[in-house]
């Protein structure tokens, strides 16, 4: 518990270190909002202009600019969303249901094809089997993730006809929405899914070559056995690891993803902002994204306290 | 009787007698002399990329366009040529930056271990952990100007280009600081490193005449290997927009056209991806190759 009470700590300053950063970067972007304020009034002067600047406090020093948003972020209040006509509170909650959705199925299935192939893999190294999962591997983590998601565009939906190339399906069915989601899920799947393969095998290969798997075969238990109940287990520690480190990752697909495929997520929704001046928004969702990221390591974290005895009665790991 | 195998020999002749290493690295070879040689191609096509022909648009392949015109019948052999120039020539750059960042920061941290060495590999994995992608859009749409760059650089074609390689790089580095720092922990305790600190060398002499050498095969695998992920940030930056610019071609940013005309053009989605592909692949079996054939004891992971 210890373990996690640090961690915790960790994060929550990367994420204030990262809000003063963000914060900073954002004021560094093209355009300025008093401008694209005074924009739209022909009469004012530049008087005009530095009177705005110090209504809305951009005359002060970055500092404190800051603290006085994170101030007001604390209590809930992201600001208005200029592109989007709306607070950016409202804003983000669809996006983030809909990103959410993309990465958790697109997760589960990586694990669900890079658990089993690791270890059929790892069970024979050097065999047909083992060559031909690695080099399907290796040719995944090779291939940019948005080539992909315009070949299975171009596979399924221009050659074949079969599944949309794009949108979220809005207004449809649940089917029409589970139809949209098939293409983008198995873009990210596919662009992550080589790594954990090639992880899972070298996490297996390392555990059966402990000790214990000796003892468990001289006792005479069957190769399954031992498989799933000596080696699985000790060998999930470091992939529960690279789920958090990689989380991060995962977003960074997801919103290829959506980009390609025109999805109302936060990954088009950053975008977005980021080329529209659309500050409030950008910050929030930039932030929003480094949270997630951060709670997908805690979340990682927990999961290796679960699975690591060691961790469990107290010690810290090296 | 032949003369003793040097380290070096030896080395090449492991790299050398794996057939798969050879022909990525061949390939590779091959791919960098068809981009260079893009000049001659346009010469002897008697055009450039850039040369529009509204009447010749989405031409099939014929022996004036061997892999026929896009959508403003432009020749796509030369655009895909001329991109992979751009995209090569920031990989290499981007490649090169990471390298240099990640040696430093691997070298520190490893010589000095410690609080240094915690401090610098938490920032290593903080940074792997973030995601990665928003905040390279952000860092590639700020404005130059506001940074206090002067104007005569801000509009040059060159800032483009060093802007993203600056970018790419300064995510890429963290492959080679993790390899570099893992290998001069372990030289700092050689007894040649102790025998100099012993003749009262000081830490910068250490590290860049008795550590610094000792890592150059580390430095070169690493490299290798960072360079393939380099160029795919790159075309993903280029395909959202914010790399290379157009009409400039990069291999990112004809995918960015191909995808508008995916539906009237299918098949110009195919190349730019397919030379990525094959651009990464290459180099990441050359780094894999590389590494067993510099370090006898690495084993495969």
């Amino acid at each position: 518990m210890r373990y996690l009470g640090g961690r915790l700590a960790q994060s929550l300053i990367v994420l204030l270190l990262m809000s003063f950063i963000i914060y900073g970067l954002i004021g560094l972007m093209p355009g300025d909002p008093i401008d694209l304020m005074i924009s739209a009034d022909p009469r004012m002067t530049s008087e005009d202009a530095a009177r705005l600047r110090e209504i809305y406090g951009l005359d002060q020093p970055l500092s404190e600019r800051w603290v006085a948003w994170l101030g007001a972020a604390v209590t809930g209040d992201l600001g208005w969303s200029r592109l989007q006509a709306r607070p950016v509170l409202d804003a983000l909650v669809p996006a983030l249901a809909e990103t959410g959705l993309l990465m958790g199925i697109a997760l589960i299935l990586t694990l669900a094809i890079a658990l089993p192939a690791g270890v059929v893999a790892a069970r024979r190294p050097h065999s047909m089997v083992d060559r031909a999962i690695g080099l399907l591997a290796f040719l995944g983590i090779s291939t940019p993730p948005f080539w992909l998601a315009l070949v299975l565009i171009i596979v399924f939906a221009v050659i074949l006809g079969v599944l949309p190339a794009g949108g979220a399906g809005a207004g449809g069915g649940l089917v029409d929405h589970a139809r949209h989601l098939v293409l983008p899920v198995l873009a990210l799947t596919l662009a992550g899914v080589g790594g954990y393969v090639r992880y899972v095998r070298a996490a297996m290969l390392e555990t059966l070559g402990r000790d214990w798997i000796r003892t468990a075969r001289a006792k005479g238990m069957s190769e399954r056995q031992v498989l799933l109940r000596h080696a699985l287990r000790p060998a999930m520690i470091p992939v529960a690891t690279l789920v958090g480190i990689d989380f991060g990752a995962l977003f960074s697909g997801a919103l290829v993803v959506e980009t390609v495929f025109a999805r109302p997520g936060m990954g088009r929704l950053i975008y977005d902002a980021i080329l529209g001046n659309d500050y409030n928004l950008a910050l929030a969702a930039l932030l929003l994204a480094t949270l997630l990221t951060l709670i997908g390591n805690l979340l990682a974290d927990l999961g290796l306290v679960l699975l690591d005895r060691r961790l469990r009665l107290g010690e810290v790991p090296q | 009787m032949s003369i003793a195998a040097t380290p070096l020999t030896l080395a090449g002749r492991r790299f050398l007698g794996q057939w798969w290493t050879v022909t990525a690295l061949l390939t590779l070879m091959a791919l960098a002399a068809a981009v260079a040689a893009a000049p001659l191609v346009a010469a002897a096509l008697g055009t450039d990329a850039q040369t529009v022909d509204l009447f010749g648009r989405f031409a099939p392949p014929s022996p004036a366009h061997p892999l026929g015109t896009d959508d403003l019948g432009r020749d796509v052999l030369l655009r895909l040529l001329e991109g992979g120039r751009a995209s090569l020539l920031v990989g290499l750059l981007a490649a090169l930056g990471s390298a240099v960042i990640g040696s430093v920061v691997g070298l520190a941290a490893g010589y000095f271990g410690g609080r240094p060495d915690a401090v610098l590999m938490r920032l290593t994995d903080g940074l792997l952990a973030l995601p990665l992608l928003p905040l390279l859009i952000v860092l590639a749409a700020l404005d130059p100007a506001k940074l206090g760059l002067p104007d005569a650089f801000v509009f040059s074609d060159f800032a483009g280009l060093a802007r993203i390689v600056v970018i790419v790089s300064l995510f890429g580095w963290t492959t080679v600081a993790r390899l570099v720092r893992a290998e001069a922990l372990r030289l700092r305790e050689e007894t040649f490193v102790l025998a100099a600190r012993a003749q009262g060398a000081g830490a910068g002499r250490i590290m860049t005449v008795h550590i610094l050498p000792n890592l150059a095969s580390s430095i070169i695998v690493a490299t290798t290997l960072a360079a393939g992920n380099v160029i795919l940030l790159e075309a993903v930056l280029s395909f959202l927009g914010l790399g290379i610019q157009p009409p400039t071609p990069s291999w990112g940013n004809l995918l960015t056209n191909a995808q508008e005309l995916v539906w009237s053009a299918p098949s110009l989605a195919i190349w730019p991806g397919l030379l990525i592909l094959m651009t990464v692949i290459t180099l990441n079996i050359v780094g894999d190759g590389l590494r067993e054939a510099l370090d006898p004891r690495a084993t495969n992971r």
